[in-house]
């Protein structure tokens, strides 16, 4: 155990470490923390134009309510635009957050920051017939961009205007909120102006400009890498191996996560919004497989091992810790049972905590490929916190057959956990046996 | 009335120990505001708090949280097990040790 543990300290350890501290990925991470409300509002409002605004959707037919109300799928027009203030613009929320908080992690000032960042990804912008913007790259497909614009302006911005010598020093007399703006106004006309003259000179090699450039050589082969059981595997190992360590396993990959998997997340919303189902959405395979499958109770689907533990556990002080963790864990919140057993560095429990999420991911992901349910394309629009096997139910938009899944992977799950409580039990039992005895020595 | 400040990553499970926290506090009779937050919004309230713990699972981000007060608070983790066992009394005797009362 010790061995193990040593190798993956060696390995692992240095690269949590950076990517939990190091503050442009802090920047990118907190990123898409921040735009997530927002954009889990727009994809819910989507889960309700299907499920309840459609006479077909599962609680309009609980409820009879297409009987109640006539053409009630006319009212889904309330709400179809909602992505275009979401998921649609999740670039310009991406890149002016990412500045802002660069600005703030170096001292500088975050709103403008932010809003210089936004600018810039609008200079640089690609333009379209009559003066008009396309919106491709304002979505998710400019994702790339946004980062690499947000942490550019971010880093190059907050140095600037941290140098004196740029500052322009207004008198003490002028309003502060004034003198803000001209503190910063020789960086941001540097920044500005620079990424222009960048934008000009790349135009006349690359006729697209950069947006699809980026789009090409980067963002698409990232797509395509997500796009696959192996990769969402691999990323949950990972993820799983970390807080072995003591370390939140989710977090660290966030930034890698949500920019691998939000185009195709938001492609599917929008197929699920253009065609009022998810049966046929294009990217069956992405992380959404995890909080549908594998996330039961938290990392490691630790809801089966409460479970087990209830059922199978006699030892007093593990049947304490599942108590203090159910309600917790009913929310896919586990980290009193990770760190309380403990599992973190807990021989007997590393391999149904690594082996169980993998094992559900090729359940949920073989009954999508098998079609008995759709891919999870709502599954933006479903918190991460729901209970468990309800999260494939709404996030194929109510189908029963999720639920059923669902409800197979945690009994999976707590048949896996089941047989390592039990041994942890009799190592238990022998641990105090030996005590007693050199106790009565 | 100190402060206290307590991050994770979402802020959901610190806000459990919270809960505790504050109930050894009221035993113990001390008078004492603790918050949870994800790490990501620490930066809204740094300036007023006396103390930022990390939780366990956090603790690389120590030196981005220290960034944030820039030394002019503690910032401390919690030990794995009392975590864990969600054990308010021994976190805020932690505290206490720290800031005094």
């Amino acid at each position: 155990m010790d061995k193990f543990s040593k190798a993956i300290e060696k390995i692992l350890v240095p690269i949590a470490t950076k990517l939990n501290s190091q503050r442009h990925i802090c920047a990118i991470r907190d990123a898409f923390i921040l735009t997530f409300p927002l954009t889990m509002a727009g994809s819910l409002m989507v889960l309700i134009n299907n499920v309840l605004l459609d006479p077909n959707g599962f609680i309009a037919k609980l409820i009879h309510l297409g009987d109640l109300i006539p053409n009630l799928s006319d009212y889904q027009a309330i709400f179809a635009p909602v992505l275009n203030g979401s998921l649609n613009i999740l670039a310009l929320f991406i890149v002016f957050l990412i500045a802002r908080n660069l600005a703030k992690s170096l001292g500088a000032d975050d709103l403008l920051t932010g809003l210089t960042a936004l600018s810039v990804f609008l200079i640089i912008y690609p333009s379209g017939e009559n003066g008009m913007l396309p919106t491709q790259y304002m979505g998710p497909q400019g994702l790339f961009v946004a980062i690499i614009v947000g942490i550019l302006v971010g880093e190059f911005l907050s140095r600037l205007s941290n140098s004196p010598k740029l500052e322009i020093k207004m008198p003490e007399q002028v309003p502060p909120a004034v003198a803000r703006t001209f503190k910063i106004l020789l960086p941001i006309i540097i920044v500005t102006a620079s990424f222009s003259v960048a934008n000009f000179l790349l135009l006349k090699v690359v006729e697209g400009g950069i947006h699809e450039l980026v789009y090409s050589v980067l963002q698409k082969p990232l797509i395509k890498l997500g796009d696959s059981i192996f990769s969402v595997v691999t990323l949950t190992l990972v993820s799983n191996l970390l807080w072995i360590m003591g370390i939140h396993g989710p977090n660290t990959i966030a930034a890698v996560r949500d920019t691998m998997f939000a185009e195709a997340n938001a492609a599917n919303l929008a197929f699920a919004q253009a065609n009022g189902t998810a049966w046929g959405a294009p990217f069956p395979t992405t992380w959404a497989l995890v909080d549908g499958f594998s996330n039961y109770g938290g990392s490691g689907c630790t809801l089966g091992l409460l479970i087990a533990i209830f059922i199978f556990s006699k030892a007093r002080d593990q049947r304490d810790i599942a108590k203090l963790s159910i309600a917790p864990g009913l929310f896919n919140i586990n980290e009193s049972v990770v760190f309380g057993l403990p599992i973190v560095l807990n021989p007997i429990f590393i391999i149904p905590f690594l082996l169980v999420p993998i094992v559900n991911l090729i359940i949920g992901w073989g009954a999508i490929m098998l079609e008995i349910i759709p891919p999870l394309a709502y599954s933006s629009g479903v918190v991460w916190t729901t209970p468990g096997p309800l999260i494939p139910f709404l996030a194929t938009g109510g189908e029963f057959m999720g639920l059923v899944v669902g409800i197979i992977s945690l009994a999976v799950s707590t048949l896996i956990y089941a047989p390592f409580v039990i041994a942890s039990n009799r190592a238990a039992a022998k641990q105090q046996e030996i005590e007693e005895t050199n106790a009565s020595l | 009335m100190k402060k206290i400040l307590l991050v994770c990553s979402a802020g959901m499970s610190t806000s459990l120990l919270v809960n505790k926290m504050k109930a050894a506090a009221k035993e113990k009779g001390i008078e004492i505001e603790i918050d949870a937050l994800p790490v990501s919004e620490a930066s809204s309230v740094i300036d007023k708090v006396d103390i930022v713990l990390l939780g366990p699972q956090v603790r690389f981000q120590k030196a981005h949280v220290e960034s944030l007060v820039k030394g002019r608070i503690p910032v401390e983790i919690i030990d794995m097990r009392l975590y864990g066992t969600m054990n308010g009394k021994a976190v805020l005797e932690q505290v206490l040790k720290s800031i005094g009362h």
